[in-house]
């Protein structure tokens, strides 16, 4: 099988090579010694192995494909392209963010730094996009809604939307543009960051509330795992090598283009995706927690008043229950008894409170740093949630 | 459409006539005959459908045609959805609170002349519907140290005389402060637990779905599913 | 503290921000010796070159397949392929169907009778009885 790159032979061969070696410079610190060039080493091999067999043996294959070979990979090339990324990024650094801790466990070669990275970047702006949009939303959705947009299973989405694809196992001989990751021991968990709390040893179903868990937890905040790290699930670890290429792809561009260019693709990348938050929302007691709302913002106490209704007396009746405080409604529902009816239009009071919005272009902070923004308004900031 | 089917045949007969006699006298008879065709294919059913917009899409015609610019104010007739955030709900420097309060200013301005749409948020209380009767908090802040200490003693004393609700009717405040106020004797309770569980024992398995049933329609309707 | 949330991810739109070509890799198989490949051949002469360095984001693969029909393959992000036979076509009706085959989503080709396909709640909701002033008939 022949692959045409004819694009690739002339001009962004070169420069990629030209960008290759940034990666060896950027790091003179580096005691991992590892042979990065496949061509030259077997010829040698063959001409020393006759005279002296008691010479150095031949090196171990390595675990993930040389970036030497990037250039010559048609996929790698194809998915830069796809991806629409800027010339600065060379393919080896692209090969390079296809290289999961799974497969090599080796910092200087695999993407967990640069998915470190890329995971700070997507989830700031991610958060700062949701604070500034939905600001009365609860810390617990906030959480969900994060994980949403950047969470592993929705870095996984697009990663499989972009093309990539895994290989069957990691190895030297595997083309550069597939992901190199497998399902078993030793695995790295490295873009989590937290602390491991001092009641972790009492149990999963000893927790404490959610305030203490934008401190001490993870960016999603889920409490991280002490000594002994939890058995990830097949799908799970695989969403998570999927993940990290989202991430340390992104990481990349922030290293080679810089911060502008890493939030414009986090922008078309991942908060182009849709989430109704409204979906997120499970209720325990809404009755009562919009009376408590209500009392604690100094409006009358919420009353549900029956809008209409029809077939009382059938085996199919429908009732529209609207909650007024005093002469404003605040929301309505429908339901099959009244007493549905009427949870149901408490649970869209509490929706219209907790969903309120400024509107749809909201500045973020991070638009701030841009030249030439306009002054800073303060966004919308609500005091807290309804205890 | 009887007479129209009835009719169609003698339209195709005289259709040569009219071929050979055009703009002749006759033609001017035949027209309208051959106007009136079935309702056969769905593009005629559709034009037949068209209809013209309610009154309220329309802008009024009540000053000139080149009157002021005007809003037409034309709420859906569907249930209110959350994503419209209520009046009461948004900040103070929201410019949608501010053009609210400024539509109601004015039409309660105008409605000294006529009454108008617009302000059915704000409408009069005798406007509201009725309120439900539901079992709601009413504080009366009634009981005293005193009035606790005896609750308590007649519920040591006889916990299956003085149940929560008499001690509540009595009282006149709610259960579920007499459940906190007061609470039972532990062997009570037990023997509570132990009646409840003899009652379960007995229900059969169509109760048993029911209230199974019943406990999984409430998560869905707090989920939203419902 | 009563309000839990509820598991979801964002739905990925394509073209909605970011536009990624659904096409990933091309396969061209030709004959050296048929006849049914003579247009194959000077596509793959003429005009392939050119089209591969128009469409970097598309991975090409051009493979020799003896004594068979020239076949163009498309492979596609969802996973699914598409195959056209391509025997006796001039060069350019073979570029048409490259081109056909670089637009294809690589969904299953279905019928769609309506102008757009929103995901979005109608903004006036859904007409209800119970709601509204009415109209009188």
């Amino acid at each position: 099988m022949k692959r045409i790159r004819p694009s690739r032979w002339s001009g962004q061969l070169l420069q990629a090579r030209r960008g290759a070696g940034i990666p060896a410079a950027r790091t003179p610190l580096c005691l991992a010694i590892r042979c990065q060039s496949t061509s030259s080493v077997p010829a040698s091999d063959s001409s020393t192995l006759d005279s002296s067999s008691s010479a150095s043996p031949p090196p171990p294959p390595l675990p993930a494909p040389s970036f030497d070979r990037a250039p010559q990979s048609a996929k790698l090339a194809a998915l830069h392209a796809r991806l629409s990324l800027s010339k600065k990024i060379p393919l080896q650094t692209l090969a390079r963010a296809l290289v999961t801790p799974s497969a090599d466990a080796n910092p200087n070669f695999n993407n967990a730094n640069l998915a470190y990275l890329g995971s700070t970047i997507i989830n700031f702006h991610v958060y700062e996009y949701l604070v500034c949009k939905w600001p009365r939303l609860p810390m617990a959705i906030l959480y969900e809604a994060l994980r949403a947009y950047a969470g592993d299973e929705s870095l996984q989405q697009i990663a499989r939307r972009w093309g990539v694809e895994a290989a069957a196992a990691p190895g030297e001989e595997v083309d550069p543009g597939l992901l190199q990751w497998k399902a078993g021991e030793g695995h790295v968990v490295n873009t989590r960051w937290g602390y491991i709390r001092s009641e972790a040893a009492k149990g999963k179903a000893w927790r404490r509330g959610l305030s203490s868990r934008v401190v001490l937890d993870s960016d999603f905040g889920d409490q991280v795992s002490s000594s002994d790290p939890e058995r990830l699930e097949y799908n799970a670890l695989q969403s998570e090598a999927f993940g990290s290429v989202v991430q340390a792809v992104i990481g990349a561009i922030y290293t080679h283009c810089g911060r502008d260019e890493a939030k414009a693709f986090v922008k078309s990348h991942i908060l182009s995706r849709e989430l109704d938050p409204s979906k997120l929302f499970q209720f325990k007691l809404p009755t009562r927690e919009l009376a408590m709302l209500c009392a604690r913002e100094g409006f009358e106490p919420p009353i549900a008043r029956l809008e209409s209704e029809t077939g009382r007396l059938s085996r199919t009746p429908v009732y529209v229950v609207g909650i007024y405080s005093g002469k404003e409604k605040l929301g309505e529902g429908a339901g099959a008894s009244l007493d549905v009816a009427r949870r149901k239009a408490s649970m869209a009071s509490l929706k219209a409170w907790y969903l309120y919005s400024p509107g749809n272009k909201v500045r973020v902070p991070s638009d701030m740093m841009e030249q030439g923004a306009k002054p800073w308004t303060a966004p919308h900031i609500d005091i807290g949630e309804i205890i | 459409m009887d007479l129209r089917t009835l009719l169609q045949p003698a339209t195709q007969l005289l259709a040569p006539l009219r071929h050979l006699s055009s703009s002749s006298s006759s033609s001017s008879v035949l027209l309208p005959l051959i106007a009136t065709r079935g309702h056969k294919t769905t593009a005629r059913t559709k034009r037949s459908l068209k209809m013209a917009p309610h009154d309220s899409f329309l802008p009024s015609r009540s000053a000139a045609f080149p009157a002021a610019d005007q809003i037409i104010y034309n709420p859906p007739a569907s249930e209110a959805s959350p994503e419209h955030t209520p009046f009461l709900f948004l900040p103070r420097n929201d410019p949608r609170r501010l053009a609210i309060m400024r539509l109601r200013n004015t039409s309660q301005l105008s409605t000294s002349a006529s009454s108008s749409a617009g302000a059915d948020a704000a409408a009069g209380d005798g406007e509201l519907p009725p309120e439900m009767r539901y079992k709601r908090r009413q504080p009366k802040y009634n009981l005293t140290k005193e009035h606790i200490d005896e609750m308590r003693r007649l519920r040591a004393e006889d916990p299956l005389t003085w149940s929560v609700q008499r001690l509540a009717r009595k009282f006149e405040c709610s259960t579920v402060f007499v459940q906190m106020a007061a609470p039972a004797p532990e062997e009570h309770l037990r023997w509570l637990r132990a009646k409840m569980e003899r009652k379960k024992e007995r229900w059969g398995p169509i109760r048993t779905a029911a209230r199974e049933d019943r406990k999984r329609r409430a998560e869905m309707l707090y989920r939203g599913e419902l | 503290m009563t309000v839990k949330a509820l598991r979801a991810i964002a739905d990925g739109k394509n073209g909605l921000g970011a536009f990624v070509l659904q096409c990933k890799k091309l396969d061209f198989h030709y004959c050296d010796w048929a006849g049914s490949s003579k247009g194959m051949n000077g596509f793959i002469k003429s005009l392939l070159p050119k089209f591969a360095a128009a469409h970097p984001q598309i991975e090409f693969a051009v493979s020799p397949r003896p004594g068979k029909h020239p076949v163009i393959v498309g492979h596609y992000i969802n996973g699914r392929t598409k195959p056209i036979c391509v025997r006796n076509l001039s060069p350019y009706e073979i570029l048409q169907k490259v081109e056909l085959l670089r637009d294809a989503s690589g969904e299953k080709l279905r019928r769609t009778n309506k102008a757009v396909l929103s995901t979005k709640p109608s903004v006036r909701g859904i007409w209800s009885p119970y709601h509204g002033k009415g109209m009188a008939v």
